[in-house]
């Protein structure tokens, strides 16, 4: 799955810290998740949604497996 | 825009409580364990009633580090407790696998008096081990 995550922080200015804070999830988690390694759960999408204030589909999509 | 809020009982403050709770447990059923194995073994009572009330401690308190670990998982977020699930799965797998080998190798007379603490022993080393191995694979 890709993610924008890592562009919209930087729009805004946050740091992965601050991201991670605002969501109640660790920094490595925040990292894992903006370099592709780690998908989120439903849940901490909707709540990542919510803060950047967009849909789920405006910050990830979904990628078929080649 | 400007900077989030940060939040002073945050994720890291509190999975870091969450862990020290789950440590003191987990020290005061390894305590209790040597209590009651080292009263056994040095015969320090002479009473039953006080051994098996040693044992009932150290299962009550195990049954407290039980209850711990899973409201510790709770208080994971979803990358820490992959981490946690995986590292689980492995040790448990490894664990079967290990086991039976252990009694299919002592029936065939191979090894002699393989013993329980083997196994556990190899959970936890399997369990630690998978633990560094999801941190640094997810860092």
């Amino acid at each position: 799955m890709k993610n924008r995550l890592k562009v919209l922080r930087a729009e805004r200015d946050w740091t992965q810290a601050d991201l991670a804070n605002a969501l109640y999830v660790s920094r490595q988690t925040i990292n894992a998740i903006e370099t592709g390694k780690f998908d989120p759960s439903l849940p901490l999408a909707f709540k990542a949604a919510r803060l950047f204030e967009l849909s789920i589909e405006d910050i990830f999509q979904y990628e078929e497996a080649s | 825009m400007g900077k989030l809020m940060d939040d002073s009982s945050g994720y890291e403050t509190r999975t870091a409580k969450s862990s020290v709770r789950l440590l003191c447990w987990t020290l005061a059923w390894a305590g209790t364990m040597v209590v009651a194995d080292k009263a056994e073994l040095y015969q320090w009572h002479s009473s039953t009633l006080i051994s098996i009330l040693a044992i009932a401690v150290n299962a009550a308190i195990g049954l407290g580090v039980i209850v711990t670990y899973i409201r510790f998982l709770k208080e994971l977020d979803d990358l820490e407790r992959k981490i946690q699930f995986d590292a689980l799965a492995l040790s448990v797998g490894i664990g079967l696998v290990g086991g039976f080998t252990f009694c299919l190798l002592e029936a065939a007379d191979f090894i002699s008096d393989a013993e329980a603490t083997d196994i556990i022993m190899l959970l936890a080393l399997t369990y630690s081990v998978a633990l560094i191995v999801g941190k640094v694979r997810f860092r």
